[in-house]
């Protein structure tokens, strides 16, 4: 169970700001800003933090979709990013992607089944009537109908598109999914017919999931582990219940803080936070947290404080833990 | 699950069934009156050019004895020759329905050639960007920096006046509007996460380009290469009026007009009817180009 | 409590293909003063076209029928001149999209004192000073310079702010928020419904919430209104409706959401998708889904008491004791 499947190491995505005429590079958003972590075989990382901390980037960056600025990435051992052509065209059918936006992520020119049999062209797999059974194999097992193979993305609900996008994922039989922001988009009644989903899949292929979201109560729903990402550095890591009852970063607890609790009668210490958001192309010095820490001291203006591991599995860096 | 013989039989090509059969696929004259408009007159354009041995009266090489008054002047609209003849006693009906078949050739094999340009130039420029895109932009720039016309008969004057020449000439330098439409369509659509999805699966460049991203932009391009038609056709008969283009005697709008140029004092049908012919064909092609485009619009799509 | 609004049998018809579709049907609810009413329910179940509906923003070829009462009047029936001063001015409104409900060609500040010199008879320069007066109130730094930036030069947490100093600008008696933290982070959506708590209270306001997250909900309403499907099935005060809850479908929605502490349960979906517009079907909208649907179900259930001010509309509380309490 705790044998590493994939892990990174200072992973860092700068994108470049162009301006002008001459469109020269006057600067960088550091998305992604020197990430490390390491996923276990069958568990799911979950990914947490606010809108353009890197989440994204972050995951496109492991598939190499975006090309990182520099890092490792380590898949079962081998080097993701040194791979040639012919290496990453293999790599790809381990580690697989699931998108947010359900009406964008499938090819609106495509029937479903043309959709699913893609994957299954590009790496030549199966003959052609083989192909077809494992495209109702992989309906079913995303709980759509048949038939729905020759139907076209624009006649289905938001969740029965995510489904879809989950069954194409599935059909090169990766070990790791990354998911970013599967369920966002989606109703609660049908994002939970998908958190079920996931989780059976999960259970039946074990697979290995890195669960991008915003909203927590999913993620701690869904997730072994949990990393809080803000502007572009990682704040915390730990285990999923450790983290949700004793976050110890100060934006951890204020984003736990945060969310609103179904229950009327909750009664709770809410942090609210002031100051400005500082922004990724021009990251305050020393903590990027500094601007809205409510506790923040001389010391986190000027230093970076190190990443540490305070217990066991518990990583978190802050001055003042 | 397991399924039988007859279900893979009947999903197999996962061609798609039509689900909504309430859907009108024809939509009505009153909604796109420009496309039915443009559209008749562009297959009017094309059934002349097809039968014009079947539909001309006449030989429009031939030179009539009885083409031509006692004065030497062309004959005006009469039974015989029903758009009147030339100041060669041709039958100016015969020349112009022969005159569709270059026009209409020059139009399509030309904006055939700078469809394949464009659309090529559009996809490597916009998918790969970089280095790539900033070669073949200024390429772009450049082609279209030049006046189209002149660039032309210069070209046309060096390869000597032909039909094929011409057709060449206008094909190759007439693609940077298209290149460029089709270069923003890529840029567009390579962000959508269906195409980062096939990256994701390791497609090849080409797979994406031509299966996944071209397919998706060609609704803009089909819009633009049915008005280059026009245009097209346009350039043919300036080249053909200025002498460069297709050399008497074979019959073309563009030679018809500047043959009745001289005698349109005179007889004016010389010039009016080639004219005519060469406006409602244009306006046909521009007419369905504009009626084409209101049809792929998103907005009226959802009607 | 003095009724402020009062919305009685209110139903939004839109044509579509050449025949009317019903969006919202029947639809009944009062605000009283200073009280915030949540109106909850899944995407496409009609709570944007209830609250354009009171605000007479619905597009042209739109049946409405039904009653808003605001003291006393029929907001449907008053003429366009009385409607415009009432909007923005008695009654204001906060949409979803922070995004693109600012107008991208004007300062803050002239977009925030146009309802000011056209309600309240202002001059430009005191409507200015009114305007950074209020980007105060709402919590946003450097006011003064803000009120001479563009909206896209704030953040979305910011432009936020500034449609609900737009809102508050004129002291409304009636406020209708939709979605206002939809599109926000967690931490920035409890700025804006700390403030808006805060705005609230001060001016006594009568609020109309709406959104589709439970926690929002129970955090700052007191009453709730739970819509499926265009009506209004289940409605009562905040903590009446989270303890007991009494209708299939609310009960269905909390026990599908996760929960952020406790024990990790499975979640119990509902089963099935909201039907379309144009298959309604007749009888209980939600009995497609519903797991305790009944023979009796195919006829069109009406609203029971199950509680002080508490209603539900559901065919089990017909008979008396099969309540889900
Ligand atoms: N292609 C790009 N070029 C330049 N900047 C980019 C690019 N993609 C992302 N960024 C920037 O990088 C930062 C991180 O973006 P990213 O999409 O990874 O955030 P995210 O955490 O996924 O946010 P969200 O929750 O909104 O999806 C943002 O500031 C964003 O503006
Ligand atoms: N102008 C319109 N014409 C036709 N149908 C409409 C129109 N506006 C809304 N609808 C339909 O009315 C229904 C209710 O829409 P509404 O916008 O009120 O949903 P909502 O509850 O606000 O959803 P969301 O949470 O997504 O904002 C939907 O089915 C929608 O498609
Ligand atoms: S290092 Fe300082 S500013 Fe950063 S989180 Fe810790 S206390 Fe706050
Ligand atoms: S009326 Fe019947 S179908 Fe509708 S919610 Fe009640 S039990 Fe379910
Ligand atoms: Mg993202
Ligand atoms: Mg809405």
């Amino acid at each position: 169970m705790t044998e590493a499947l994939l892990k990174v190491q200072d992973l860092v995505k700068y994108f470049p700001i162009h301006r002008g005429v001459f469109q020269h590079t006057v600067g960088h958003v550091k998305a992604v800003d020197g990430i490390s972590f390491t996923v276990n075989r069958g568990e799911t990382l979950g990914v947490v933090g606010e809108s353009g901390c890197g989440k994204s980037t972050m995951g496109r960056s492991v598939l190499r979709l975006i090309e990182p600025t520099r890092g490792r990435v380590e898949f079962e051992g081998k080097d993701v990013l040194a791979l040639n052509k012919q290496g990453m065209r293999i790599m790809r059918r381990e580690m697989q992607i699931v998108f947010q936006d359900p009406y964008a992520s499938l090819n609106p020119r495509f029937t479903i089944g043309q959709t699913l049999l893609e994957p299954m062209k590009i790496h030549h797999l199966h003959n052609p009537r083989e192909r077809l059974q494992h495209v109702y194999r992989l309906l079913d097992r995303v709980g759509l109908a048949a038939e729905y193979a020759r139907r076209f993305p624009h006649e289905f609900s938001g969740g029965q598109r995510q489904r879809v996008g989950i069954a194409r994922a599935l059909a090169v039989d990766p070990k790791l999914v990354i998911l970013d922001e599967p369920v966002a988009a989606l109703d609660v009644s049908v994002q939970s017919q998908v958190l079920n989903l996931l989780e059976d899949l999960q259970n039946e292929l074990n697979l290995t999931f890195v669960f991008i979201a915003h909203d927590l109560s999913v993620v701690r729903h869904i997730s072994d582990r949990v990393l809080v990402l803000y502007l572009g550095r990682m704040a915390e890591i730990a285990d999923s219940e450790e983290l949700f009852t004793h976050p110890l970063h100060p934006y951890t607890k204020a984003l736990l803080s945060a969310i609103p609790v179904p229950d009327p009668d909750a009664k709770r210490e809410r942090i609210i936070l002031q100051g400005d958001l500082p922004s990724p192309a021009n990251p305050p010095s020393g903590c990027p947290f500094h601007t809205r820490c409510p506790v923040a001291v001389d010391k986190c203006r000027q230093e970076v404080p190190v990443w540490r591991e305070v217990q066991s599995g518990h990583h978190v860096a802050c001055h003042l833990v | 699950m397991s399924l039988s013989e007859s279900d893979i039989k009947q999903y197999q090509p996962f061609t798609p069934v039509p689900v909504n059969s309430k859907k009108r696929p024809f939509r009505s004259l009153r909604e796109f009156p420009m496309l039915y408009v443009g559209g008749f007159l562009v297959l009017l354009l094309i059934v002349v050019a097809l039968f014009a041995p079947l539909l001309a009266p006449h030989n429009p090489d031939a030179v009539f004895q009885n083409g031509l008054n006692a004065n030497g002047t062309p004959i005006a609209p009469n039974g015989e020759f029903p758009f009147g003849t030339d100041s060669n006693g041709r039958d100016i009906l015969s020349r112009v329905i022969y005159g569709s078949r270059v026009s209409l050739t020059v139009g399509v094999v030309s904006t055939v050639i700078n469809l394949f340009i464009g659309v090529v130039v559009g996809l490597l420029s916009g998918y790969f960007g970089k280095w790539v895109d900033t070669v073949l932009m200024r390429a772009v720039d450049t082609i279209l920096a030049f006046p189209f016309l002149l660039f032309a008969m210069a070209l046309v004057a060096v390869l000597g006046p032909s039909l094929w020449n011409v057709l060449f000439a206008i094909g190759i330098l007439g693609w940077g509007t298209m290149a460029r439409v089709v270069r923003g369509q890529v840029l567009s659509l390579k962000e959508f996460d269906y195409v980062q999805a096939e990256r994701a699966l390791g497609a090849s460049h080409a797979r994406i380009m031509f299966r996944i991203i071209l397919p998706n932009a060609i609704g803009p391009v089909i819009v633009l290469a049915t008005l280059n038609v026009g245009m097209n056709m346009l350039t043919e008969a300036g080249l053909s009026f200025l002498g460069i283009g297709i050399q008497p005697p074979q019959a073309s709008w563009g030679n018809m007009i500047q043959q009745g140029m001289n005698t349109y004092a005179f007889a004016p049908w010389t010039l009016w009817f080639p004219g005519l012919a060469l406006v409602v064909a244009v306006l046909g092609f521009n007419m369905m180009g504009d009626g084409l485009r209101d049809l792929l619009d998103p907005h009226n799509a959802t009607r | 409590m003095e009724k402020v609004l009062e919305v009685r049998d209110l139903t939004i018809e839109f044509l579509i293909e050449e025949r009317y579709h019903q969006a919202v049907q029947g639809v009944s609810f009062e605000i009283g003063e200073g009280e915030t009413l949540g109106l909850v329910g899944e995407s496409g179940c009609g709570k944007s076209v209830t609250s354009l509906a009171l605000m007479r923003l619905l597009p042209v070829h739109t049946k409405v029928s039904g009653q808003v009462r605001f003291r006393g009047e029929d907001l449907l029936t008053v003429g366009e001149p009385k409607m415009r001063q009432i909007r923005g001015n008695e009654i204001s409104m906060i949409f979803q999209e922070p995004m693109t409900s600012l107008n991208p060609v004007h300062r803050i500040g002239t977009q925030i004192s146009e309802s000011l010199i056209l309600h309240r008879n202002l001059s430009a320069s005191k409507a200015r000073a009114q305007s950074i007066e209020l980007l105060k109130l709402v919590g946003i730094p450097r006011a003064e310079q803000i009120v001479d930036e563009y909206p896209h030069q704030l953040s979305g947490g910011m432009r936020q702010r500034v449609m609900i100093a737009m809102a508050m600008a004129c002291q409304p008696t009636v406020l209708i928020a939709d979605e206002p933290t939809t599109a926000l982070d967690v931490t920035i959506q409890a700025q804006i419904l700390d403030l808006m708590r805060n705005l609230t209270a001060q001016n006594r306001m009568s609020t109309l919430l709406i959104t589709h997250d439970l926690g929002v909900v129970a955090e700052m309403c007191d009453r709730v209104a739970v819509m499926y499907a265009g009506q209004i099935v289940e409605q009562g005060p905040v903590r009446e409706i989270f303890r007991h809850p009494s209708h299939p479908y609310t009960i269905g929605l909390m026990n599908c959401i996760p929960k952020i502490a406790g024990e990790r349960t499975r979640l119990v979906p509902i089963e099935g998708n909201v039907p379309s517009l144009q298959n309604m079907g007749t009888g209980c909208r939600f009995a497609p889904r519903c797991p305790q649907a009944m023979e009796v179900c195919k006829n069109e259930p009406q609203e029971y008491d199950v509680g002080t001010g508490h209603k539900s509309r559901c065919w089990l509380h017909a008979e008396a004791g099969v309540t889900s309490r």
